[in-house]
């Protein structure tokens, strides 16, 4: 049966294409495109994987850190997708809980290598 | 007879000799140099007071002249003339005051007291006493002197009894408080205090006096008509021989001027200090600013430079599989980004503009409810319609002369930022109406609103909102629409309520 990935990305086309990249990869793909349906989605579709972006209107991919480590299913990996590429975001990113954090503009090579790592530690 | 004789000879002999003794005993007892002038012989005789006042030894050959060379010489013309009149009336006393020159060639002021004998009608003995008042009439001098300076000078001088009662006031106290010296005798000083004195220093005040000090003090006094002046005053206690307190003694000095000069030096450098610490301030922000700038511009242009190197990964890794309308859908994708790109840059060179007429303007006759009508539905479309734009035209210009370009940057600036500044609200309000010669745009949104420090920053470019950090956005908005409002010399206004929301108005001019 095939992984579930959770995305979390309120950029419409960029939505759109990482669906598009995870489906041809073989995973079964989930897309939020607000933060809040994100955390709803999360304890509704019980996925494999969060990929996430970090600025979002509301809900920030931080929070949504924060509320998958405080939850149940807090051993979960997340992927933090962002434009936000400073080392003290990196940083902040790491230390809320994310598991990796992938800096946009990232390849699709790199993308699936990260999430292939993490479902496989998993 | 010659018995007889004998006898008057003897007795005018004792007589001459108890005279001549008390004579000397009295020339001894007094301090007065007594001289005895036989005006027929023209011979003086000094006592011993000569030695005493004027250093002379003891001479007995002096003549008139001798005695007339030590007199002053501009007292001598004066002493001649009395001396002639009191002969001519045959007066037997002359009191005068003159100088007699001492042996070292000072003169001593003297008081003298002559005594005439005559003969005939004519003088033929004077007796003299000369007392020494010279200590007398230096120290009178100096009153004198001293008396015409507390007087006369420019500073106000107070003298008071133990009570605080004033005794006296000079010329200086008279011009500057406008108090005639009658009507503050017997009156408190304090009279000169009101509303604005400072209590403090009064207290101060107070104490020294209290305690017998002398005391410094600047004090803010008002003259009889209400007016204000600063005294530096300087009070000092005056005690008898006993340490017992009989007056008190104030000199004050008119600091009106200096004072005013203080305050407005200290208001330039406060004035100055603040402008440095504004430009300091301005300075610190534009940098903050620019370092905002880096980060936004980043995550702006990322994100469709990712969507675009997703896309391209995914057309290179999957290109034999897929559709050819596929294909095509992600190449227009690429496309999107790059327009998107290229209009965020075209934002950041207006934003970055200095001068806003350096904008280029094209004007052209738009049918103005079309094309705002077309704006409401490019914005709600833009914004996935999660909010309706209520639009209201009540303006009855149809044809308006205007740059399109530049209409369609600022109100699809504002009324995109009214609708991603208010989340979890579903309406905007778009109204537009007739002003005097011109038209106004009024954009309202019930959003989280513009913390009221950040209103006027908002128009620097890249600045943004501290309660906007969750929303995405460039920090170019505001200002691009400043700008562009001052090319069409409109005028544009922000009001803002936290949590209330924000309204935007935009008035622009109308050529008849």
């Amino acid at each position: 049966m095939s992984k579930h990935i959770l995305v979390i990305e309120d950029t419409e086309d960029l939505g759109e294409m990482i669906y598009d990249i995870l489906s041809m990869s073989g995973y079964k793909v989930t897309w939020a495109k607000d933060g809040n349906s994100g955390i709803d989605l999360f304890f509704k579709v019980d996925p494999d994987l969060v990929l996430t972006d970090l600025i979002m209107p509301q809900v920030s991919g931080l929070d949504i850190t924060k509320a998958i480590r405080s939850s149940a299913k807090s051993t979960v990996p997340v992927v933090i997708l962002t434009a936000r590429v400073s080392p003290e975001d990196q940083a902040l990113g790491l230390a809320t809980g994310a598991n990796s954090y992938l800096k946009k503009p990232c390849s699709s090579t790199l993308l699936i290598k990260t999430i292939k790592s993490l479902i496989d530690q998993s | 007879m010659i018995l007889t004789s004998l006898r008057r000879s003897k007795t005018l002999k004792r007589e001459l000799q108890t005279l001549q003794t008390k004579y000397d005993l009295l020339s001894r007892a007094t301090n007065d140099a007594i001289w005895d002038w036989d005006i027929v012989n023209d011979q003086i005789t000094f006592s011993d007071g000569f030695r005493t006042i004027f250093g002379f030894e003891h001479q007995s050959d002096c003549s008139y002249n001798w005695w007339h060379e030590h007199i002053h010489p501009d007292d001598r013309e004066l002493l001649t003339t009395e001396l002639k009149n009191t002969f001519d009336n045959c007066e037997t006393s002359l009191k005068s005051l003159l100088r007699f020159r001492c042996i070292n060639g000072s003169y001593k002021h003297i008081f003298s007291r002559v005594h005439i004998s005559y003969h005939d009608s004519k003088p033929v003995r004077l007796i003299g006493a000369m007392q020494d008042i010279n200590e007398h009439i230096i120290a009178l001098q100096e009153v004198e002197k001293l008396s015409l300076v507390a007087s006369k000078t420019d500073n106000l001088v107070i003298i008071t009894d133990p009570n605080e009662s004033i005794e006296w006031v000079n010329e200086g106290f008279e011009k500057r408080t406008g108090y005639s010296f009658s009507e503050v005798v017997g009156k408190t000083p304090r009279i000169l205090q009101g509303p604005e004195t400072d209590r403090k220093t009064l207290d101060r005040i107070r104490t020294a006096i209290n305690t017998g000090q002398s005391v410094t003090e600047e004090v803010l006094n008002y003259t009889k008509d209400g007016r204000k002046f600063w005294l530096k005053l300087n009070i000092n206690p005056v005690f008898d021989d006993t340490h017992r307190l009989i007056r008190l003694l104030a000199v004050e000095t008119d600091i009106t001027e200096l004072t005013e000069y203080r305050n407005q030096l200290a208001r330039m450098v406060k004035e100055r200090t603040e402008k440095l610490e504004l430009a300091l301030e301005k300075e610190r922000h534009l940098v903050e600013s620019r370092n905002q700038f880096v980060a936004i511009a980043s995550h702006e242009f990322r994100t469709p430079l990712a969507t675009i190197s997703f896309a391209t990964n995914f057309l290179n890794d999957h290109l034999e599989k897929l559709e050819p309308a596929v294909i095509r859908g992600k190449l227009e994708k690429i496309e999107k980004q790059v327009l998107h790109m290229t209009s965020l840059l075209d934002d950041v060179i207006m934003a970055g503009r200095s001068d806003p007429h350096k904008i280029p303007v094209s004007k052209t006759k738009i049918n103005l409810p079309a094309t705002l009508q077309k704006i409401v539905e490019d914005v709600m479309q833009s914004t996935k319609n999660s909010h309706r734009i209520n639009f209201k035209f009540t303006s009855t210009i149809v044809e308006f002369d205007t740059d399109e370009k530049l209409i369609r940057n600022i109100l699809i600036n504002l009324l995109t930022n009214a609708i991603k500044f208010s989340p979890g609200k579903d309406v905007v309000d778009f109204s537009v109406c007739d002003l005097d010669n011109s038209i106004q745009f009024k954009i309202s949104d019930k959003g989280i609103g513009i913390p009221p420090e950040d209103q006027e920053k908002l128009f620097t470019a890249f600045y943004r909102a501290s309660n906007s950090k969750s929303i995405s956005g460039t920090g170019l908005g505001l200002t691009i629409v400043k700008k562009a409002v001052e090319v069409l010399n409109g005028e544009f206004s922000l009001e803002s309520k936290i949590d209330e929301g924000t309204c935007a108005c935009v008035v622009l001019p109308v050529k008849e």
